[in-house]
């Protein structure tokens, strides 16, 4: 019985935001997202790689390692983002790569690549909420104050203020994650300008690099390898553009536009971060700088671009927790709606059309991996926290190769009306499979333990799932999309 | 000092939006039944279902 409130909507209210599906009324998520904001979830969530992380990379594999990351890796999260615009722009659901595997593989498989999904973007929330009380604290030491700042107080802020807005409506947050992830890409723009890019004898310096061995390539082709790992950073998260489908005012539009264009400005944004840092920093600085963008501004420009890239370093941080928060909430939404956690979790708010119990239940686990470093008194962690982010989002690439290929033989070209159709399959699949094992190798090189651990906890959430929660999952309702009968059945 | 009113605030601040959002949850679960907030199904894209759509698409419209 829904009774009426000062402040809260009517059933009268209510009902113009619930749709008519057949001759029953639903809650639906608002349907308001164009293709900019697909574009500003997807690179907002990644730009912080290139303002920080990506340059450990260089630390592993010196400059050229750090650069033949950046083309390897892009070359697989080109794959990826192909092969996610052709099939999300067909699944225009909640929940991106879960509800993909759903429909093509089994509950089984979608359990685990929703609870992949969850991991990795709370796990990046909870890095980029340590990182912002970071630089507060950076901040408050360069305006002369010698003291300790309460980290606790930023991480927490940080969190509480993003989950807010994601709470209030999809609209705002995503309008306001697109405004700063472009100011802050402009920034990268702004600082290759200034130090004349084009002309890489005027501020820039590669002599070095070209002259010296021991500069370029330290140690060797496992250097190389052992880079790819960080070089995960320039594009990791791009894949969240899917976690909005549902929520675009048309996916098969949105969703390729926004993903496409967001991985051609990151792979711009990577080769031009890579090439100011190398012709700036010495590589044995540059490895590990923890702000390499701005200090190349400090050593290169100074003043307004300095500033600018201050605060792009901040817009960068803030726009990668705050899409986090959206497609780590889509994600666990959408796992109760299908009844494979609490259906509890499934519930959307009336008058903002968000997944509110998701996100409010999100929120102290980011804090708590947050803090963590801090509490422990192990800024190590962080590292840590970060790898279980990547190893989550490498275990989802590889479900998407068997998803791929098993959508185009139960589908094919022709048979299914798609937003966008990716050129050269199996080509993509296949290449994606391949650097896919070479980074999981290169990550089991570095962080052999956390693979194992988060394999062995992935484990025991399936075993978890087939004991407790399978026989709530209704496998006849899990067929939502109106597609034709799948060839061969 | 001006950072120790910034923590101050921080604080306050999260404190605030803590509540304000557990408490507007708790007020919509009380004053919607359970079914009604529950009751979402996954979307279809407009572009793909329409029949103007649907005749656009066609790949036999656009051999013809």
């Amino acid at each position: 019985m829904t009774s009426v409130v000062p402040g809260n909507p009517s059933p009268e209210e209510v009902r113009p935001a619930a749709e008519s599906h057949g001759d029953k009324s639903h809650l639906a998520l608002k349907k308001v997202l164009g293709p900019a904001h697909i574009w500003g979830l997807g690179v907002g969530i990644v730009l912080v790689g290139e303002y920080m992380g990506w340059n450990f990379s260089v630390q592993k594999g010196g400059m050229f390692g750090a650069l033949i990351a950046a083309w390897v890796v892009g070359v697989l999260y080109t794959c990826v983002a192909m092969i996610d615009s052709e099939v999300t722009s067909t699944v225009a659901a909640a929940g991106g790569q879960y509800t993909q595997a759903k429909h093509m593989i089994g509950p089984l498989m979608a359990f685990n690549v929703g609870l992949f999904l969850v991991l990795e973007y709370t796990m990046l929330e909870a890095a980029d909420a340590n990182v912002m009380s970071y630089l507060v604290s950076t901040i408050a030491n360069h305006l002369g104050y010698t003291g300790d700042v309460n980290q606790y107080a930023f991480i927490i802020l940080a969190i509480m203020v993003l989950a807010f807005l994601n709470y209030r409506g999809v609209l705002a947050t995503l309008s306001i994650n697109m405004v700063i992830t472009a100011i802050a890409a402009i920034a990268i723009v702004v600082l290759f300008v200034s130090t004349q890019g084009w002309n890489p004898d005027a501020q820039l310096h590669f002599h070095g690099l070209v002259s010296s061995q021991a500069n370029a390539l330290p140690y060797g082709w496992l250097g190389v390898l052992a880079a790819f790992q960080f070089g995960m950073w320039y594009y990791l998260g791009i894949e969240g553009t899917c976690q909005a489908a549902e929520e675009c005012r048309s996916a098969a539009r949105s969703i390729p536009l926004g993903t496409m264009t967001g991985i051609i400005t990151l792979l711009m944004a990577a080769v031009l971060t890579w090439y100011v840092c190398a012709g700036t920093l010495p590589w044995q600085y540059l490895g590990v700088s923890i702000t390499p963008l701005f200090d190349t501004a400090l050593v290169n420009a100074g003043g307004a671009v300095a500033t600018l890239l201050a605060l792009g370093t901040v817009f960068a941080t803030l726009a990668s927790a705050n899409g986090c928060i959206n497609d780590a909430s889509r994600a666990w939404f959408s796992m109760g709606r299908d009844n494979y956690l609490p259906a509890w979790f499934g519930a959307i708010h009336p008058r903002y059309r968000t997944p509110f119990r998701a996100i409010l239940f999100l929120v102290p686990v980011a804090i708590a991996f947050a803090i963590l470093p801090v509490l422990l008194n192990k800024p190590e962690l962080l590292a840590t926290v970060i790898t279980f982010s990547i190893l989550s989002a490498l275990l989802m690439y590889s479900f998407m190769v068997p998803n791929m290929f098993r959508f185009r033989k139960l589908w094919p070209v022709g048979v299914l009306h798609r937003g966008y159709t990716h050129p050269l399959h199996p080509v993509p699949a296949i290449t994606l499979a391949v650097i896919a094992a070479l980074v999981l190798f290169a990550t089991f090189l570095g962080y052999g333990t956390t693979l194992v651990t988060l394999v062995i906890f992935y484990l025991l959430a399936s075993i978890w799932f087939v004991l407790f929660r399978y026989k709530y999952v209704r496998r006849g309702q899990q067929f939502t999309m109106p597609w034709p009968r799948p060839k061969g059945y | 000092m001006i950072v120790h009113v910034a923590e101050y605030l921080a604080w306050i601040i999260s404190a605030l939006l803590a509540a304000w959002m557990v408490f507007d949850a708790a007020k919509v679960s009380r004053e919607h039944p359970e079914e009604f907030l529950t009751t979402s199904v996954e979307g279809t894209d407009e572009l793909l279902t329409s029949p103007a759509a649907e005749r656009a698409l066609d790949p036999k419209e656009e051999r013809s």
